[in-house]
């Protein structure tokens, strides 16, 4: 009762009372404020470094550093709700004893599903010395920690999860720090959120790009401008350009060659319907393209699909088969002919061996004789060369002699040649290896080449036409050179030398098929086919193939 | 034994009034809330005060909605003025009722809540804006003190608001302030400030310092206290008085009160009777109840009130007491209870009220209920 009554006099007379003074109030609100806003610096932190497309641990770890300095805290978990049962997600820092991830937590004991069910922050601090009520203090006590804070992730008016901030021991906490967790809580949630909805655009846009890139044939989406928009990776591939060089690039500068030209699909762009077209793109491959207007939700125009397709491998093909029946038909022909020829030329010449025989002394009718009997051999060569040209392949014959190969060639068509006053220079290897290819095919290059030769020499107004037929061997490669001074070929024509249809001939005279099956030819063969031409000076075609049985090695001829 | 002493700066003089506008200025007001009452507003007091603060540049707003023995709600009232009026300083004009008034608007406004919170020791947490006192009686002592009394209406009681943030920036104590009052408020108030000095003087928490005050605001009023109420122009007087009202307002603010406050409180909160006449009614029956208790400093206070120089302390004392009444009795304050219109009084629950009043602890001798009811009724007749 004494020391009541002192206690009471001495807090009236105040010696450990003082007049309240704004010095101390003030630097409690600005100590007040300076928390405040920490902590909203926090929570913007936490927002940065929250990464949409990284793994939930860097998240966690984020927030564990950024809000160490406020809270102590040892560990940070992430629950979530999925089909009404919860399990604990991710935990940072993930220690080696620490076997919590995946568990599944029972909603009879688990004080993470108490908190949702109140939806309210619990902080929860056990004696771990005391039987366990949640099954969280089992795990959280194996790792000696024995204080934890869990926070309702609310999205909206649901509940996805529980944020848990565990430490070894108490954190004190007042009304604004467990407001600031809720403000924590809710900006975690919203970004999970985003994220969630980030992964699901961001899976779905993937999902259409990958169709998109694994079209073969070419995808052009383009606006209203005729501007490209995007392209799948066909289309770059196809017109070996980067993605980069073409965006916002006319189509029809990236598809034809004249850019100043009326677009040749510009109809397209005006009618609201599919579209059909076949052209010939500037690299020279003939394409079908089909073009799709390209509509906005309310069915408004907002650009064009163009889809194209390389239709040259099969029109080739078309041309070929085309090709190579007319040339069965004559070749058949030709083999009648010649097999017409054959009985009335065996009758010739053995006639003539039993004129000859009759004449026994010298003289000019014996020379006649002799004279009709060759004429009659070499008519019986050619008969024999036209007649296993004209024959269709049965054993795909794996050698050939290039110069005995020309020679072929050479009594089929020199006379065509000879006719037109050319003349032909015949350079030929004495020591030639046989190369490793079909002679039929290589008898067809060699037409092939000739006959160019010849036409190239026939527009010309030279006086001394001449073709140069040379053979030799360059390291394991055996060469023929084939060389007019004919007109030569056009500086822009020099691209389009190999491309099927390309021919400057007129349309009686060629298919435009005979340089780019030749180029063909050559390559299955192991083989190349290069020219090198000059205008009005004349063109030198090089075929090249390995010898046979000899290093296929690569060996530039042109230089 | 460890001891404090509290005290505002004090502005003391002739025409000290013309130093609010100033004093404001200096504590960085801008709009002051005016706590008055009716009687100091007529008087010109008010308008003085009002003048030389907007002579300073600043803004004021007035509220004198105040009676004697005021209650929570004109403390309510006052903190709506001063909130909605933007006010940012507080300025209490006029005997005790508005200076507490002013006081406890000053807690709100800062504090929040209801001033009923504040009731007791200490509860105040938070500054209160800038406060300065003009007191315009020699009597209440609130310019100086750490205490608010405010009367609860609901539970019919005096609150005994104490802390040290109750103690004003500014107290600016001008005697020619005085020379309005009539002589029934005079002798009222003056005998109020002789009960501050003698409660503070055998308080059992004094200090040599709370008695340096205590023993000259006595030795003021026992000889100018008559003369001031003789003559309101008696400017010696008036002087005197204020001085003694103030010293004895900064002793009992530091050595607390006693018994004869306990139990005025206690009528206080039952009947609108003035605080002053109470207590000088109440005093000579608890002096002498509590003469035991330290018969040195009740003969001292004989000495000072100068009943004789000569005796025994116990003979000394008990002229002192005689002394004083002599001096109530010169003054024209009533004698009894009775005679300010006490009606059936229930001593045994005001002797209750006045047992837990926070005055009573520092009183010297100890009290039970029935030495307060004793009291009480010795007092009545």
């Amino acid at each position: 009762m004494f020391t009541e009554k002192e206690m009471v006099i001495e807090k009236l007379t105040g010696v450990r009372a003082s007049k309240k003074s704004y010095y101390t109030d003030l630097k409690a609100t600005i100590a007040e404020l300076e928390k405040k806003n920490r902590k909203l610096e926090i929570l913007s932190e936490v927002a940065k470094g929250f990464q949409v497309t990284g793994t939930m641990e860097t998240s966690l770890q984020h927030i564990l550093e950024t809000i160490y300095e406020l809270y102590p805290i040892d560990r940070v978990s992430l629950s979530l709700i999925e089909q009404g049962a919860m399990s604990l997600k991710s935990v940072y820092p993930l220690y080696a004893e620490d076997s919590a991830v995946g568990m599944h937590l029972p909603r009879k004991e688990s004080l993470y599903w108490k908190a949702i069910e109140q939806n309210m922050i619990v902080l929860h601090e056990w004696d771990p010395a005391d039987t366990y009520t949640f099954v969280e203090e089992r795990t959280l006590s194996a790792l000696n920690l024995h204080y934890v804070c869990v926070i309702p992730l609310r999205i909206k008016a649901s509940t996805i999860g529980v944020l848990t901030f565990a430490a070894a021991e108490r954190i004190e906490c007042d009304q604004s720090d467990i407001s600031f967790f809720r403000q924590l809580s809710d900006h975690i949630a919203v970004m999970m959120e985003n994220a969630r909805l980030y992964q699901e655009v961001y899976q779905g846009r993937k999902e259409w790009e990958e169709t998109f890139q694994a079209v073969a044939d070419l995808l052009i989406l383009t606006d209203n401008d005729h501007r490209i928009v995007r392209c799948n990776q066909a289309s770059y591939s196809f017109f070996d350009v980067s993605p980069e060089a073409v965006a916002g690039q006319r189509c029809h500068d990236l598809l034809f060659h004249d850019t100043e030209e009326f677009c040749p699909i510009e109809e397209s762009y005006n009618g609201e319907s599919m579209k059909n077209y076949q052209m010939t793109l500037k690299n020279g491959r003939v394409c079908d393209i089909q073009t799709y207007p390209v509509r906005d939700g309310d069915g408004v125009m907002k650009g064009l699909l163009i889809y194209i397709k390389d239709v040259t491998a099969r029109i080739k093909t078309e041309a070929q088969l085309q090709h190579s029946g007319k040339l069965a038909a004559i070749g058949e022909m030709a083999a009648g002919v010649a097999h017409e020829l054959n009985s009335p030329l065996t009758a010739v010449i053995g006639n003539t061996q039993i004129l000859q025989r009759s004449l026994k002394e010298e003289g000019p009718p014996r020379e006649l004789a002799v004279a009709i009997e060759r004429g009659g051999r070499r008519c019986q060569t050619i008969v024999q060369n036209l007649l296993s040209f004209s024959r269709p392949e049965k054993e795909e014959s794996i050698e050939c002699d290039m110069n005995v190969a020309v020679e072929d060639v050479l009594s089929l068509i020199g006379f065509q040649i000879e006719k037109e006053n050319i003349v032909i220079e015949k350079h030929y290897s004495s020591s030639l290896p046989l190369v490793k290819a079909s002679s039929h095919q290589v008898g067809q290059v060699i037409i092939n080449l000739l006959l160019n030769a010849k036409d190239a020499l026939k527009n010309s107004e030279k006086k001394d036409k001449k073709i140069k037929i040379k053979t030799r061997v360059v390291y394991s490669n055996v060469v023929l050179e084939v060389k007019d001074n004919g007109c030569g070929i056009g500086q822009r024509q020099k691209a389009s030398v190999f491309e099927p249809f390309f021919t400057t001939k007129r349309k009686q005279n060629g298919t435009g098929l005979g340089l780019s099956v030749s180029k063909d030819i050559a390559e299955k063969n192991a083989g190349r086919l290069t020219f090198t031409s000059e205008e009005e000076r004349g063109s030198t075609f090089q075929l090249k193939l390995p010898v046979y049985g000899g290093e296929e090695k690569y060996e530039d001829i042109s230089r | 034994m460890i001891s404090k002493f509290m005290a505002p700066e004090i502005i003391f003089g002739d025409h000290s009034i013309q130093q609010t506008g100033e004093s404001f200025l200096r504590l960085g007001a801008q709009r002051v809330l005016v706590v008055s009452d009716p009687g100091v507003k007529e008087a010109g007091w008010t308008t003085q005060a009002v003048e030389n603060i907007q002579a300073s540049g600043l803004d004021y707003h007035l509220f004198s909605n105040i009676s004697t023995n005021p209650d929570t709600n004109q403390v309510a009232e006052g903190v709506e003025a001063y909130h909605e009026a933007r006010c940012d300083a507080v300025l209490g004009i006029g005997g005790g009722s508005a200076l507490d008034v002013a006081k406890a608007v000053a807690v709100i406004v800062s504090n929040g809540g209801k001033i009923e919170e504040y009731e007791g020791i200490d509860h105040i947490h938070s500054p209160l804006p800038p406060v300065i006192m003009v007191p315009t009686t020699a009597g209440s002592g609130s310019e100086v003190s750490q205490f608010s009394i405010i009367v609860d209406p609901v539970r019919k009681k005096k609150m005994t608001i104490v802390s040290k943030s109750l103690v004003p920036d500014i107290a600016i104590v001008d005697p020619f302030v005085l020379m309005t009052k009539d002589h029934l408020l005079t002798a009222a108030t003056g005998l109020d400030a002789i009960t501050h000095g003698i409660e503070a003087y055998v308080s059992a928490a004094a200090t040599p310092l709370t008695d340096v005050h205590a023993v000259n605001a006595m030795k003021l009023a026992a000889e100018f206290l008559r003369p001031s109420v003789a003559s309101h122009t008696n400017v010696e007087a008036k002087r005197a008085m204020a001085m003694a009202s103030m010293q004895a307002g900064l002793a009992f603010s530091n050595a607390i009160l006693g018994a004869v406050h306990a139990m005025s409180h206690a009528i206080g909160g039952r009947y609108a009777l003035a605080h002053g006449e109470i207590n000088s009614i109440l005093l000579p029956h608890v002096m002498e109840f509590n003469l035991i208790a330290s018969p040195p400093r009740f003969a001292a206070i004989g000495d000072i009130f100068g009943a004789s120089a000569d005796g025994e302390e116990m003979v000394r004392a008990r002229h002192g007491i005689q002394a004083v009444r002599a001096l109530a009795d010169d003054i024209g304050a009533p004698k009894t209870l009775r005679s300010v219109g006490l009606r059936d009084p229930d001593f045994e629950s005001m002797a209750r009220i006045a047992l837990e009043d926070a005055c009573m602890i520092t009183n010297p001798r100890d009290v039970a209920l029935k030495d307060i009811e004793m009291l009480f009724k010795k007092a009545y007749e």
